[in-house]
């Protein structure tokens, strides 16, 4: 078995022992998820990539005393939110002319990439932040219950009444947004 | 579910990350992995500096002499000055109570007094002459 092919767990407990190579590994497997949300809740691809390499390089720390109570991208997911928060704190203390990212300038990918998550964001934006959380987790990430629950640091109960709350706010909220329920 | 949050689910899992991003990480890795590595000598270094300069710093610095601007002296007040010494008593005469000294030799008496009896009393000048006369 190549060290791609091992499981998340077995990955990070390589990177405890000493091996940097299963780091990078960590990083290919969970680049995309991470900045995926961080471009969600940051609305900016820039500063979602050095949001996401932010939470790597936080990981390449916080890994190694990782004591395997939940799995490693519920670690991750934790920190993405504390970043992407600490990065919206920051960003709230800017002039409002200061230089932004403009999406345009952006190659085609990234412009594709700017526009799904704008439109991801538009989506979960009418809904509070826990069901936000559930939503962004349960549906898009595709995380089971339990992860859920895990990541967000609640029972698994309280993520199914939050999904269900959501799942009702929304389907009124796409017919608004002209998206058939 | 809809069709449509269904593709936008899609879409949404079709974001990936800047290519860019695994590079830049896996370098900033190494660079923290080498200043790891690095961090035992700086300490190591840093603690020998502070020895230094500890032992540096509790060495006493030598006083400043000030600096004084050189006067020339007023005679007048040369004249006052007296030495700085020490009061000295001078011997008293008791100090030298012990002092022992060789007896004076005893005054030599004379046979009889040397006084001229007359003007023309000679003595053996004038008898010697004579002497030479008939020699």
């Amino acid at each position: 078995m190549t060290p791609d092919d091992s499981s998340d767990a077995q990955l990070v407990r390589q990177f405890q022992a000493g091996d940097p190579k299963a780091f990078d590994i960590v990083v290919r497997r969970f680049q995309d998820r991470v900045f995926r949300l961080a471009c969600v809740w940051l609305y900016d691809e820039q500063q979602a990539a050095d949001a996401a390499q932010e939470v790597f390089l936080r990981g390449y720390k916080g890994l190694r005393s990782f004591r395997f109570r939940s799995t490693p991208f519920t670690w991750l997911y934790r920190t993405t939110r504390n970043v992407c928060n600490e990065f919206n704190r920051r960003r709230r203390h800017e002039p409002l002319d200061a230089p932004r990212a403009d999406p345009a300038a952006a190659p085609e990918r990234d412009a594709t990439g700017y526009e799904t998550a704008r439109r991801v964001r538009e989506l979960v934006a009418v809904l509070p932040e826990r069901q936000r959380e559930v939503v962004m987790l349960r549906i898009f990430e595709d995380l089971s219950v339990r992860d859920t629950a895990s990541a967000m640091g609640c029972r698994e109960g309280t993520v199914k009444a939050l999904l269900h709350k959501a799942c009702k706010r929304l389907k009124i909220d796409l017919d608004k947004m002209g998206i058939r329920p | 579910m809809s069709e449509d949050l269904e593709r936008l689910k899609d879409d949404y899992r079709r974001i990936e990350a800047p290519p860019y991003l695994a590079m830049r990480i896996a370098a900033l890795a190494a660079e923290r992995r080498a200043r790891r590595r690095r961090w035992p000598a700086l300490a190591a270094a840093a603690g020998l500096t502070a020895a230094v300069l500890a032992v540096v710093t509790l060495i006493p610095p030598e006083r400043p002499v000030p600096a004084q601007a050189w006067t020339a002296p007023s005679y007048a007040r040369l004249s006052r000055m007296t030495p700085d010494r020490p009061p000295m008593a001078p011997p008293g005469l008791g100090s030298l109570k012990g002092v022992t000294t060789p007896a004076m030799p005893p005054k030599p008496a004379l046979s009889r007094p040397q006084t001229p009896q007359s003007f023309f009393d000679t003595g053996d000048e004038t008898r010697k002459e004579t002497e030479n006369e008939y020699a």
